[in-house]
């Protein structure tokens, strides 16, 4: 009598993102791998537990066969995250389609009486969160801009922005009005 | 490069510079106006960085002037046994998970150099000891790492052999200053800062105007007009503050509840356009910078013959006070041990900088009954307390801001015991990297501290985050934005503000932010 893939999916959860949070974390260097890897404290180790638990959350919403919202608190950390550590979107996106890989791997261990329509339904679940989450990426990216922005438009950029001062500006309008320009 | 994935032994891994991953370099002219060595034009992504012939010799010479001078230089460079204790208390190395973000690595990267050229052990052995020539990836490594740490000291808590990692990183940085590598953002405010006397280069009647502007808010808000004055002669107390407080949000607000404060209380005090900023842009240059920008605070304390100062919220200011004005600048002779005039208290902490800090000045107050405060009006803020690092860390102030809050807001939660207090998390973008070419890397750097605020914003509903550093007003309000968007950033100072019941004041409709207050109409 073999399981269900769904079963199986369940059963194997902690073996599957185990593996998942392997292949994001192993991006980083050895030293930083161990560290993120043992740390359980998430105010010690704030990059391992966002993949953790974001990980772990999708990970609930892709083993539904139901259409289950893939947009989840998580799961938007640990974009966010790769938004300001990835400088490509692909990069940034990959990691949802290796658990393709690692799925397969785990479960064509274990005797499994589950159909070709049944794999085909997880990689286009799969296929589906990839697309919501190269949305979340780019809104999360549009985000970032518009911080830059508002930090410009709040006068906070004096602060951050060392080329711009009020008597640099004056200065500068000064100087164009003697050279006969007009004031920008 | 910061989330770049190593294959190699960390000596072989090459800094990469592009754009987004470096603050941009000193213009050719703020090299020059400081009369700093090998201005040009340049930049960190090309791969020739024009260096002055014989610049390996420069550097060299430099790291034997910098052992002869400084003992805690010579004695950082000796000592580590890397235990890596500190590896992992960084929050750049926590938030970007590159190795040479760990403090141990970062100091490494001076120290092999320092191996190589003044050991025995490494002039014999080279590599096999640890040492490495003094290379033109070398000297990129440095500034991508000496600008890459904010000078924050979260890892010299926890070294067992106390070892200052900001120090090493002052003097990475001093060093490439010899040869003309430096970032414009840190260069030009203290250019500013030197020349008009602030980081903004306002000039005088600008300050004056813009706290005008904020008198004006206040009299709104509270129909209590404020008329401080500049430059005067005589009066008790010099007011020293970052000018960030009188410019830019959300700061203004902080600098609106100094002045009320300061109203409610009757101080004898004084603004100065000579000495209008707290910040320190030395600090993040070289020692002289720090002593020549630091002095313009005694100077003009002597000048206008008050007999103590009052230092604003600021974050780096107090490091400088507290760990090298009194040797740099001091003896300051000409000033006496603060007393405070409304409750008589003597600041003995302060007996040597003759410099009391608005928390401590404002917490006396509170203890001694001498403020009318109504904390409901802040019944709108949750807040939260960041320990603004220097303040924490170089001056021990930890306990102040917090009575403060206990006493201008009904409530107000803490954060994770081992992000707070001295383990207290960095804004990210202190030391000058507080610039927005770097925007993704200040997320980076800022995670740990924002990740703490969520789980407070999550369990207590916190959306407010209280500090008492200028720069974190200004860092952390990007931080928040983009971590913890339903979170705003304030000074204490602000709360402070608010919550002062004025003599003659009208029934406040609106805090300081013109924000409505919530259940004030009874």
């Amino acid at each position: 009598m073999g399981n269900t893939f769904q079963d199986l999916l369940s059963e194997k959860k902690g073996e599957i993102l185990e593996k998942w949070e392997d292949s994001i974390l192993s991006g980083y260097a050895p030293d930083a791998f161990h560290i993120f890897k043992k740390q359980k404290d998430q105010f010690a180790n704030p990059i391992g537990h966002k993949v953790r638990t974001g990980l772990a959350e999708l990970y609930e919403v892709l083993c539904e066969s139901s259409n289950k919202e893939v947009l989840t608190p998580d799961l938007q950390e640990l974009i966010k995250l790769r938004v300001v550590q990835k400088a490509s979107p692909a990069d940034a996106v990959s990691f949802v389609f290796k658990l393709k890989d690692i799925v397969r791997r785990e479960l064509t261990k274990k005797r499994i009486t589950e159909s070709y329509q049944e794999w085909v339904a997880f990689d286009a679940r799969v296929d589906a969160a990839a697309l919501v989450i190269f949305d979340m990426f780019m809104i999360s990216k549009e985000q970032l801009y518009k911080v830059r922005i508002n930090e410009f438009e709040h006068g906070r950029h004096i602060l951050t922005d060392g080329s711009i001062c009020p008597s640099a500006l004056v200065r500068r309008n000064e100087q164009n009005a003697e050279a006969g320009g007009v004031c920008p | 490069m910061t989330g770049s994935i190593p294959k190699q032994d960390w000596m072989d891994v090459p800094a990469v510079f592009r754009e987004g991953n470096f603050c941009y370099p000193a213009k050719k002219s703020m090299v020059e106006y400081h009369k700093f060595p090998n201005p040009r034009e340049w930049s960190p992504d090309q791969d020739d960085w024009k260096l002055p012939d014989g610049w390996e010799d420069i550097i060299l010479n430099g790291i034997k002037e910098r052992l002869d001078k400084f003992r805690s230089f010579k004695l950082f460079m000796d000592i580590c046994v890397r235990c890596g204790a500190c590896a992992d208390k960084c929050h750049f190395f926590l938030g970007t998970g590159d190795p040479k973000n760990m403090p141990v690595l970062r100091a490494e990267l001076v120290r092999s150099v320092y191996r190589n050229d003044f050991t025995t052990a490494g002039k014999l052995l080279g590599k096999m000891a640890g040492g490495r020539p003094m290379t033109v990836g070398v000297l990129k490594e440095w500034f991508m790492y000496a600008y890459q740490c904010t000078e924050c000291r979260r890892c010299s808590v926890y070294c067992p052999y106390g070892i200052d990692t900001a120090e090493v990183t002052m003097m990475m940085r001093e060093l490439l200053h010899l040869v003309g590598v430096g970032t414009n953002w840190i260069l030009e405010p203290a250019a500013n800062s030197n020349r008009t006397g602030n980081h903004m280069g306002l000039q005088p009647h600008t300050l004056k105007e813009n706290v005008e502007y904020l008198c004006d808010d206040i009299e709104t808000i509270t129909g209590v007009r404020i008329t401080p004055t500049w430059n005067r002669k005589g009066a008790e107390v010099l007011f020293i503050t970052p000018s960030a407080d009188v410019f830019a949000e959300p700061g203004i607000y902080t600098a609106m509840g100094y002045l009320l404060l300061f109203e409610h209380i009757g101080l004898d005090y004084t603004w100065s356009t000579y000495s209008s900023e707290g910040g320190n842009f030395g600090l993040f240059t070289s020692n002289e910078m720090m002593k020549k920008l630091n002095a313009k605070m005694y100077a003009e304390s002597k000048r206008l013959g008050v007999k103590w100062i009052l230092g604003g919220e600021c974050g780096h200011m107090w490091r400088v006070l507290h760990q090298y004005m009194d040797t740099m600048n001091g003896p300051a002779d000409h000033l006496e041990v603060p007393k405070s005039p409304i409750t008589g208290t003597v600041f003995d902490n302060a007996a040597s900088t003759k410099m009391v800090h608005i928390s401590e000045f404002t917490a006396d107050l509170i203890r001694n009954n001498k403020l009318k405060l109504d904390p409901k009006r802040n019944a709108h803020r949750i807040p939260t307390y960041h320990d603004s690092c220097n303040p924490a860390r170089a001056m021990g102030l930890l306990d102040e801001p917090r009575y403060i809050l206990d006493h201008v807001v009904p409530k107000w939660h803490e954060m994770p015991e081992n992000t707070i207090r001295e383990k207290t998390f960095c804004c990210g973008s202190g030391t000058g990297l507080n610039t927005g070419e770097i925007m993704e890397l200040r997320m980076r750097s800022g995670l740990p501290r924002a990740n703490a605020v969520k789980h407070v914003v999550d369990k207590f509903g916190v959306n407010m985050l209280s500090c008492v550093c200028a720069i974190d007003r200004a860092t952390l309000s990007a931080l928040m934005e983009y971590w913890n968007p339903t979170v705003g950033v304030c000074g204490i100072s602000e709360l402070v503000g608010n919550a002062l019941i004025m003599d003659g004041e009208k029934e406040r409709e609106t805090g300081l932010r013109f924000e409505a207050l919530e259940g004030m109409e009874g």
